[in-house]
């Protein structure tokens, strides 16, 4: 909806939106699904930073509205690793020991993401969002 | 506070998890819905035997081609969601959860 005031086209508002927040995946969790809902809006994109506290890898990702990874960003040592187009989260501890989360789909007030878990991480993965509309 | 639901997908034969779906909640209400039905958390199974239309096996489970059964329990509290997750690692513990959710998920 347009919306004019004096003269001027002015933003619509309510259609627009964005939220920060924050969670956290239990590396030792198996794979599946995680709906993250609650965030107040239908957002039609969002960006995902990931990081575990003792890793070598984490990830820095933007999804677009067609829930299309955008590109993600890996650090690995120190050294930006590769971008892809696969991996929207990527917690990796050591060689062959990660989770990685992957397939956004939006749903109501939020996204769905689907973790896989490689090898046998430990300790916690911290997420943190931002979500848009 | 966020909170949590989850659904546990297990192996019959010998109660293995084989898959999970949590809904987390950032705002702390109680999570009002699963965005996905029983059939699409189905099949997202990864040793879920794949069958033609008359019922035989395009190919096998990693248990020799046995056609497995699965079913799950559903918790919406949060607390007794973050305890089936944290049971015995990878297995129901005496299928507690099973509390008046249960439900057949079929033969797949």
């Amino acid at each position: 909806m347009t919306i004019f005031k004096n003269g001027i086209e002015m933003v619509d508002a309510a259609a627009l939106n964005t939220k920060i927040t924050t969670t956290t995946r239990d590396m030792t969790a198996g794979s599946g699904n995680v709906s993250y809902t609650g965030v107040g809006f239908d957002p039609t994109a969002f960006a995902v930073s990931a990081l575990h506290s003792n890793g070598t890898d984490g990830s820095m990702s933007f999804v677009d509205s067609n829930a299309s990874i955008a590109s993600t960003f890996s650090s690995n040592g120190g050294a930006l690793g590769g971008g892809d187009s696969t991996n929207v989260a990527y917690l990796q501890t050591a060689g062959s020991v990660v989770q990685q989360a992957r397939s956004p789909s939006f749903i109501s007030g939020g996204v769905t993401l689907t973790w896989t878990k490689t090898g046998a991480p430990a300790g916690t993965g911290y997420l943190a969002f931002q979500f848009m509309r | 506070m966020e909170t949590k639901a989850v659904r546990i997908f297990y192996r019959k034969s010998d109660n293995q998890i084989v898959w999970t779906h949590t809904v987390v909640d950032f705002v702390g209400r109680t999570p009002a819905f699963f965005p996905t039905t029983i059939e699409e958390d189905l099949a997202k199974i990864p040793d879920k035997p794949k069958l033609n239309s008359d019922g035989s096996i395009i190919e096998g489970t990693r248990l020799g081609g046995v056609v497995e059964e699965y079913d799950y329990v559903q918790e919406d509290d949060s607390q007794r969601a973050q305890d089936a997750l944290d049971s015995d690692e990878n297995r129901i513990v005496n299928k507690r959860l099973i509390v008046g959710r249960k439900r057949s998920a079929g033969a797949r």
